[in-house]
């Protein structure tokens, strides 16, 4: 049995558009799960979510105003109420998930009534808006552009992370305290902020805003259920993106999947099964 | 500034980011409704997938004209298989070989969508190989009114996104041979690129149309 | 040679003082205890000597360069909850010491020497969020340490700790000033204020008494502080 299933999966893999949506999709897995340790422990876990809904309603905008590229608008609108919610601290008057539940559904509305009223050429409504939200069709229809953008973006992500893993530590655990001793915490919640914008709107159009925020939430929480050092939390988790994402996508390109979803559920069988072996390790540690 | 270094490079990076993002616009349009139209159609959804694929599919081979608005004109051979052809319908029974190179009936059909997406997006390699497709059949009225192109569209799993290709059946088949539309058919050819009068567009060329499931004709009985 | 020096300091947030007319000075090997009730601007006054809240009005002035002073502020829910070895946690200190991404080698021998101090040593693969509380505040006074080379800020050490625990933390507090540190604490525990101090700060929106702790019993504020702590 196991013959015809890599029979299957070699066959799968000679398509070029499925070689593309496993690399892809495994290097966003990888930048979103090292941002999304932060972001869980900064209690912003909704916030992925949040600004994807953003971005989408930025390119509702960007698509009216038939801007050539969607990006130009995308990423700065994404950015600015990125930094809005990760740096706005005492001087936001409303609370951070009130703010983001505010920001993230009413974009998605503004959006969708957007594409309604001025519908894109030739383009296909709900279409867009599934693909964009669900992503099940972007990822399988990748360019070769896109790939590498993925990696650069991916490569650039894990650089950032490892060069400034020591400040990152700081300024999550104890922000307060790492200005005291004198970083300029400031200009780094500035730069995270646009850093986790920028993942956010390159990857919705890669995999759809579903799984993003799927991909930034459940490695880091997974991870921390069994693990008990910042280092061991961090590595634990991009460990686990990556394989729940290899191991959703295959299953979907053998099933007939969608394939955000399918890599969701893939994420959800590894949180269990990490919470259970939190549990049992607890247990046997008395 | 002590990091003010590392700002700037980080800044330099995301506009890079977004100078890299150029081409392909949101996937939105990448998966365009195929509605049957006339001449344009089998250009259209070639070119529609994204401006990045209507560059890629438009330009290759073409020749500019002098007016920037105009779209290119494409001065490909008629037929890719056969080049010495005078014109695309010129080709007569083809021979799909006994290897079926792309069999996307066996596929799902969100990975068929997807490799369809890919044919027509970077057709010049598919050239000349051997294509199963299954989907449902649409015919558009050419320059006479009539029916006269034809075509099999492929659904995504959700039928939210589909794609669709023209298919030309060797032999002068008259209209009654042709099912319904939305009949599901199901056809092995040669994947093909042609030139009609400028006009660049991607075929699957078959001997044998398999009508698999025939759809009802449309009720000629009134509203009440 | 003060080490600090406030000059009618008016602290506050957003334009809305907290607390004004501050003034004191704080010279090399003080202990001052700042002193007064909620909301009197404590807190308030420590984040802005910390440079974390910039001042309303009035002068505050730092010797030496820049922060080389510890701080061990007051813990969120959020941290006591966090995935992160004490050795992680006390390194985090030494940040900001060099131009430097990782720890050198002598960072983490100061580490190690700090967490050896305050007798963390052992607990140094633990998990932060499973320690007692008392080791927690132990941890985040290594750490506090390790950004310290002259001056250490505490607000509440012995927030929420029980007897015997705060007694040992005020000891410790105690041999490090002895030791040679400068030691600026917010507290509640007036009898600790009373037995430790050299130097009392009362706040109350103003400052109603800075001195020596002799002066303060002999305040009105300080007699009736002093009461209202033995009863």
């Amino acid at each position: 049995m196991t013959g015809g299933i890599i029979e299957t999966l070699t066959m799968y893999l000679s398509y070029p558009f499925v070689r593309y949506a496993l690399i892809v999709g495994v290097l966003v897995a990888l930048s979103a799960s090292l941002l999304g340790v932060v972001l869980v422990l900064r209690r912003l876990s909704y916030i992925g979510d949040g600004l994807a809904h953003v971005a989408f309603g930025a390119m509702a905008i960007a698509t009216v105003m038939n801007v050539t590229n969607n990006m130009l608008l995308v990423l700065p609108i994404t950015i600015l109420f990125s930094i809005l919610l990760l740096h706005g601290g005492r001087r936001v008057k409303i609370q951070g998930d009130a703010a983001i539940a505010m920001m993230s559904v009413g974009a998605l509305a503004i959006g969708y009534i957007l594409f309604n009223l001025f519908p894109p050429k030739g383009g296909n409504v709900s279409g867009d808006v599934c693909t964009t939200l669900f992503g099940s069709t972007s990822i399988l229809t990748l360019s070769r552009q896109e790939v590498w953008l993925s990696i650069g973006l991916s490569a650039g992500v894990v650089l950032l992370f490892v060069l400034f893993y020591n400040r990152v530590f700081a300024l999550t655990f104890d922000g307060e305290f790492a200005a005291a001793t004198g970083m300029n915490t400031g200009l780094y919640n500035i730069a995270i902020a646009v850093v986790i914008a920028t993942v956010i709107s390159l990857a919705m159009n890669l995999v759809g805003s579903l799984l993003i925020s799927a991909l930034l939430v459940f490695p880091a929480l997974s991870a921390m259920r069994v693990y008990k050092s910042f280092r061991a939390v961090v590595i634990c988790s991009a460990v686990f993106g990556v394989v729940a994402a290899l191991a959703g996508i295959l299953v979907s390109i053998l099933a007939g999947t969608p394939v955000g979803a399918t890599i969701v559920a893939a994420d959800i069988a590894g949180f269990l099964l990490f919470t259970l072996a939190g549990l049992m390790k607890g247990r046997i540690q008395g | 500034m002590r990091h003010t270094k590392i700002m700037v490079l980080l800044a330099a990076a995301v506009l890079l980011l977004t100078a890299c993002g150029a081409p392909k616009d949101s996937p939105a349009t990448a998966a365009p409704q195929q509605t049957v139209e006339a001449t344009a159609a089998p250009a259209a959804s070639a070119a529609a997938p994204g401006t990045a694929a209507l560059e890629q599919i438009v330009t290759t081979g073409a020749v500019a004209t002098d007016n920037p608005f105009d779209k290119p004109v494409y001065d490909g051979p008629p037929s890719m298989i056969n080049p010495e052809a005078a014109h695309y319908l010129d080709i007569g029974p083809v021979d799909t070989g006994a290897v079926i190179h792309w069999d996307l009936s066996r596929l799902s059909s969100t990975m068929a969508y997807a490799q369809l997406y890919t044919m027509l997006t970077e057709p010049e390699q598919f050239v000349g190989q051997t294509v199963k497709v299954r989907g449902q059949y649409y015919n558009s009225p050419d320059a006479s009114g009539q029916p006269g192109y034809h075509f099999v569209i492929v659904f995504d799993n959700a039928a939210c996104c589909e794609l669709g290709i023209e298919f030309l059946w060797t032999g002068n088949h008259p209209i009654a041979d042709y099912p319904q539309p939305m009949s599901i058919v199901e056809m092995t050819g040669l994947f093909d690129i042609c030139n009609d009068g400028g006009e660049r567009f991607c075929v699957i060329r078959v001997n044998d149309l398999n009508v698999v499931q025939e759809a009802e004709p449309p009720s000629l009985t009134p509203m009440p | 040679m003060a080490l600090l020096t406030c000059d009618n300091l008016s602290v506050g947030y957003e334009g809305r003082p907290v607390a004004k007319d501050i003034q004191f000075a704080v010279h090399p090997g003080d202990y001052l205890c700042i002193v007064g009730e909620n909301g009197s601007g404590k807190t308030t006054l420590m984040k802005t000597i910390l440079g974390l809240l910039p001042p309303l009005s009035g002068t505050l002035k730092t010797q030496g360069e820049g922060r080389r002073i510890g701080y061990l502020p007051q813990q969120s829910a959020a941290q006591r909850d966090f995935p992160a070895s004490v050795k992680e946690v006390v390194l985090s200190g030494c940040l900001n010491q060099g131009r430097g991404l990782f720890y050198t080698k002598a960072q983490k021998e100061r580490a190690r020497h700090n967490m050896e101090r305050l007798d963390v040593w052992k607990l140094q693969n633990r998990c932060y969020r499973e320690l007692s509380g008392g080791q927690q505040q132990r941890a985040l006074l290594a750490r506090a340490l390790c950004a310290a080379d002259t001056m250490l800020l505490l607000d509440e050490p012995a927030a929420g700790l029980d007897p015997q625990i705060t007694e040992d933390m005020y000891q410790v507090i105690e041999q490090l000033n002895q030791a040679g540190l400068t030691i600026i604490m917010i507290t509640h525990d007036v009898a600790a204020s009373l037995t430790y101090a050299s130097h009392i700060l009362h706040v109350a929106g103003t400052p109603l008494y800075f001195g020596p702790k002799a002066g303060y019993l002999q305040s009105p504020e300080g007699r009736r502080y002093a009461q209202e702590g033995k009863a």
